[in-house]
């Protein structure tokens, strides 16, 4: 369901009654979004870095495959944090998925990355997320944690896996 | 489409937002609730308008040579659009969604552009009598666009737009 962006959709009618109890909920929650985006934030370094600890831990091979596997899946989950603290800002899902989701996917599957891989570091980050962010922040942003796990491991299984 | 929230989503790419774009949608989003009931005041009103507007609009649609209802309905559907640019808080969405399609109907009609800015204006003279103060305050500045726009009288750049499909009852009936 989408807030603001609606409104790019009327211009030949009106906002239905769902469309406005969905905009009006969504008046009221904005202040906590915009507190729970500054609140990830504060934490996102911490949460990066504590998750690619754990990966290291469990795909020790990684580096022999990506020479700065480590520096780009900074990059990686850096940019994913952001954009999806944006749309869960905006309420709008479609945003995450259209500007950066499912590109990211298509990057990761020419790398080799198996769906198990990017199933585990993703949820590690989630779990992160989760231990760092008050229960109130992790609320708004864990339909767009488990939405990248799921969305990120929907891959095939490469024919020769590199991780 | 062209209006302030969607320049700031696009300028802030490959970023997070800055706190002042946070806080334009923050304050936007806060003033959503009024602006969502106002505009199903006009929706509620819409009818209403196109009866009380019937006898303004007949003898101008004559003298245009247009059908008096199907004018009527095109001009009171444009309400939805006015509406539209009042929910996303940008009067100049009006340029496109309003104001280049009726002068491109003007301009192919030889129907005096000032005339159709006027029927915004007696347009709102009776809206503003129906509905609530909080809901005049928010269209005022879109009618008021409106009606100027149309009477304006440099719309070169705007005639070049093409015709939408709303103005197509006024010219093939």
């Amino acid at each position: 369901m989408l807030t603001i962006t609606t409104l790019n959709t009327l211009r030949d009618r009106y906002p239905t009654g769902d469309e406005r109890d969905r905009m009006t909920e969504y008046a009221t929650s904005v202040r906590a979004r915009l507190a729970a985006v500054q609140e990830l934030e504060k934490v996102e370094r911490d949460v990066i870095e504590l998750t690619l600890n754990r990966i290291k831990q469990l795909y020790p091979n990684f580096l022999r495959y990506h020479a700065v596997g480590w520096d780009k899946g900074y990059r990686d989950m850096q940019l994913l944090l952001q954009y999806m603290a944006k749309a869960m800002y905006l309420d709008d899902p479609k945003y995450y998925d259209d500007v950066v989701l499912t590109w990211v996917r298509t990057i990761f599957k020419s790398f080799n990355f198996t769906p198990k891989f990017l199933r585990d570091s993703y949820t590690v980050l989630k779990d992160n997320v989760r231990a760092k962010v008050k229960p109130r922040t992790y609320l708004l942003l864990e339909p767009y944690l488990t939405h990248t796990v799921e969305y990120l491991s929907d891959i095939p299984e490469p024919v020769r896996p590199e991780v | 489409m062209d209006n302030w929230f969607n320049r700031l989503v696009v300028q802030s790419n490959g970023r997070p937002f800055t706190l002042d774009e946070a806080e334009r949608i923050a304050e936007f989003a806060e003033s959503l609730p009024d602006r969502l009931a106002a505009a199903k005041r006009l929706e509620e009103s819409q009818k209403w308008l196109a009866k009380q507007l019937s006898d303004v609009v007949a003898p101008k649609a004559h003298n245009w040579g247009l059908p008096k209802d199907p004018f009527t309905n095109d001009f009171t559907q444009t309400l939805s659009a006015i509406a539209q640019a009042m929910l996303l808080d940008d009067t100049a969405m009006l340029d496109q969604s309003v104001i280049a399609p009726f002068n491109t109907l003007a301009e192919a009609l030889d129907i005096p552009s000032d005339e159709l800015g006027e029927l915004y204006t007696i347009a709102w003279e009776a809206l503003s009598r129906r509905l609530d103060p909080k809901s005049v305050t928010l269209f005022l500045p879109y009618f008021s666009y409106t009606a100027r726009g149309l009477q304006a009288s440099d719309f070169e750049s705007m005639i070049e737009t093409p015709m939408p499909a709303f103005t197509t009852a006024a010219l093939t009936v």
